[in-house]
């Protein structure tokens, strides 16, 4: 009877043990300059000067890898938004706290910029409405695909305070699709929160393969979808601007 | 000592009178329990093309419960001198709107904005209201009965009105299991409406058919309207229509400035739309961008109801609108000839469906 007790009670305490859970905080933040990106706030754009009035993106098949290989998903899909009004959201950012995540460390983060393609041969009519991808201002029928990210604004091209020129650029389609990879240790741990600062530098995501900027005068929409090259560039263009700290 | 303890006897006899008569004028506390009470889920039948939408727990369709909402929606009681009803200014064949630019409610007192359509309305997941100032429709139910200009009724004499009825006695009993009459009240009679509210769904029209379907097909001018409304074809010319104005819904559901406003700077909006909800600058003179669905009967249009018909509404877009720093950067000029302008127009009309029209559980109970 004894010994049936202390199995018990063994049994419990490996179950606990196995158990340990922690959670995990991933942070998106819009930054230009150096500084946290403020919506409607003027910036210098080469020789023009240009505000940012929509910032917003999806971020897909997030998930950590331990040590031994294991993968822990964290996330299928999620819908981040960066239009922050003043300094103290903006440099808050987006976070996401991800729970139930065993503990450990573990030595890599994998996501990706855009609706991997599993998810982008759906379309919103296949999820809920309020789900991030119900949202049909994200899906462009025609190009059968999601938008991955919108970066809108508008430019004073003549530096006179008319900010007159709306510029956006929607990068969405398969071919659109950019996975990263972060390698470094990174703790789950019961009792802290640790977590990941992702940054987003619109500075140097709206350059050209020679480093200056778009120009958006010439070229202040991509919109026909057999037009690819602008945005072609910008997706490109994340392994310049993505940032992390831990 | 003797006269006045009488004094006090009379007067504690005419307070028991008083609060005897007051009673009396309070519905009396009638028993229910003796009325059935079987809830039954209401089995609604959506679109296979339409996406999903999440019912509040708490507030799950059945049966009696759509049908009180449905008895309440068009039961003029809700208001002050029992003229107005919701239904009108949602009527049915007008896709529940109610054809005039500016509301006018009890007394025809004149509101500030355009009724809307309350097809589809159960999708609806990022406010309500042009300024999406409420969040449910069980919420929003409680505001017209007591706006300045719709309903103008105290929820408390609706309760008492709804108490003293034998009908809403029995339906109430049945729709919510309640005991007794009492038990009757605003949270109930909003619950029921917004059940109501939730089946009102539309999604056989021809666009439907045609873009989801297999057994339709548009003419060649309603095509040509297609291609331009999803910039579908680099021939024509992309009249950017459904980045707002989409999926099977036909609205997205978001907030923008469209441009109809000619103001100064973004404090200049005579209504202020989203930025007086939300108390950012920037949102001021967005609105929610309303589903097409039913386009055709839905006039005047817009928010203030200024344009009469599709055509002006047409000229607005092919405009390009008046500049605001917040204009939203799809609306610009669109250099559309008149033919294909028209041809929009004809491929909007293809988005009329009041086949709701020959369901019994949509109509007016009480004709
Ligand atoms: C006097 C006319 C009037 C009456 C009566 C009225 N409404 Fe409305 N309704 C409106 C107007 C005008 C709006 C838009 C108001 C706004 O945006 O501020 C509206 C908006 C709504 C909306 C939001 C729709 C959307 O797409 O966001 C719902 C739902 C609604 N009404 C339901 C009701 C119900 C239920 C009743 C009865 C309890 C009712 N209305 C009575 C005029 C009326
Ligand atoms: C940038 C987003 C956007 C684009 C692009 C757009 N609309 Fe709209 N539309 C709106 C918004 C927002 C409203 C409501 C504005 C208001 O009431 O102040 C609206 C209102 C309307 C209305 C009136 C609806 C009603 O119930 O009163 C019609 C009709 C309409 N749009 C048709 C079109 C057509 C046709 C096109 C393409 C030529 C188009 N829209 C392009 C955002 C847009």
């Amino acid at each position: 009877m004894r010994n049936i007790f202390v199995l018990f009670l063994l049994i419990i305490l490996i179950a606990s043990c196995t158990k340990e859970t922690g959670s995990f905080d991933l942070s998106f933040k819009a930054i230009m300059k150096d500084e946290p990106l403020i919506l409607n706030k003027a910036y210098e754009f080469g020789n023009m000067d240009i505000k940012f009035e929509n910032l917003a993106f999806y971020v897909s098949d997030i998930s950590l890898t331990d040590k031994k290989g294991g993968k822990v998903e964290l996330a299928d899909i999620e819908f981040i938004s960066l239009n922050n009004f003043d300094e103290l959201s903006a440099s808050a950012g987006k976070s996401i706290r991800f729970n139930d995540i065993p503990t450990g460390t573990y030595k890599k983060i994998n996501f990706t910029m855009g609706v991997a393609s599993d998810l982008n041969s759906k379309t919103p009519s296949d999820f809920d409405v309020s789900d991030p991808l119900g949202r049909t201002d994200f899906y462009w029928a025609d190009w059968k695909s999601y938008i991955f990210s919108k970066t809108e604004g508008s430019a004073d091209t003549l530096r006179n305070g008319n900010f007159n020129l709306k510029f956006f650029y929607h990068t969405g389609s398969d071919e659109l699709i950019r996975s990263y990879e972060l390698v470094e240790d990174l703790n789950v741990d019961e009792n802290f929160n640790f977590g990941l600062e992702i940054f987003f530098d619109y500075d140097k995501l709206l350059r050209k393969g020679d480093e200056t900027y778009f120009d958006i005068k010439a070229f202040p929409r991509n919109h026909n979808p057999s037009e690819l090259n602008v945005i072609t560039q910008l997706v490109n263009n994340y392994i310049k601007a993505i940032k992390f700290r831990l | 000592m003797r006269p006045f303890k009488l004094h006090i006897w009379l007067i504690l006899l005419v307070f028991l009178f008083l609060s005897c008569e007051k009673e009396n004028q309070k519905s009396e506390d009638i028993d229910l329990t003796q009325i059935e009470y079987n809830p039954v889920d209401f089995k609604l039948n959506t679109p296979k093309h339409f996406p999903g939408f999440t019912n509040p727990a708490d507030n799950p369709l059945t049966i009696d419960g759509v049908k009180l909402g449905q008895h309440l929606f068009y039961d003029p009681i809700l208001s002050l001198d029992s003229t107005v009803s919701c239904a009108s200014c949602h009527i049915p064949n007008k896709a529940f709107t109610d054809g005039k630019s500016i509301s006018n409610g009890v007394n025809g007192l004149i509101g500030t904005r355009s009724s809307m359509s309350l097809v589809n309305i159960a999708y609806a997941f990022n406010g309500l209201f042009w300024d999406g100032r409420s969040n449910t429709l069980e919420e929003q139910a409680i505001e017209p009965v007591e706006n300045a200009v719709e309903l103008i009724e105290d929820w408390d004499n609706v309760e008492e009105k709804l108490r003293r009825s034998p009908k809403y006695q029995e339906l109430f009993r049945k729709a919510f299991g309640i005991t007794r009459a009492t038990d009757i009240n605003r949270n109930l009679a909003t619950k029921s409406i917004a059940q109501f509210q939730r089946i009102i769904i539309s999604g056989d029209s021809k666009f439907d058919r045609v873009e989801f379907g297999n057994n339709a097909a548009y003419t060649n001018d309603e095509l040509d309207g297609r291609d331009m409304y999803f910039d579908a074809d680099p021939l024509t010319p992309d009249a950017e229509c459904a980045h707002c104005h989409n999926g099977a819904l036909l609205t997205s559901q978001q907030y923008f400035n469209n441009g109809i406003e000619s103001v100064s700077d973004l404090n200049g909006f005579p209504d202020k739309g989203k930025g007086g909800v939300s108390n950012i600058l920037f949102d001021n003179g967005k609105f929610r961008a309303p589903t097409l669905r039913n386009i055709e009967i839905t006039a005047p249009y817009m928010h203030d109801g200024r344009f009469k018909t599709l055509e002006e509404v047409l000229d607005h877009y092919n405009s390009g609108g008046h500049f605001a720093q917040n204009i939203d950067p799809l609306i610009r000029p669109l250099s559309l000839s008149e033919k294909q302008k028209a041809n929009i127009i004809k491929f909007l009309k293809t988005m009329t469906d009041t086949s709701y029209l020959s369901n019994p559980n949509i109509i007016d109970p009480f004709k």
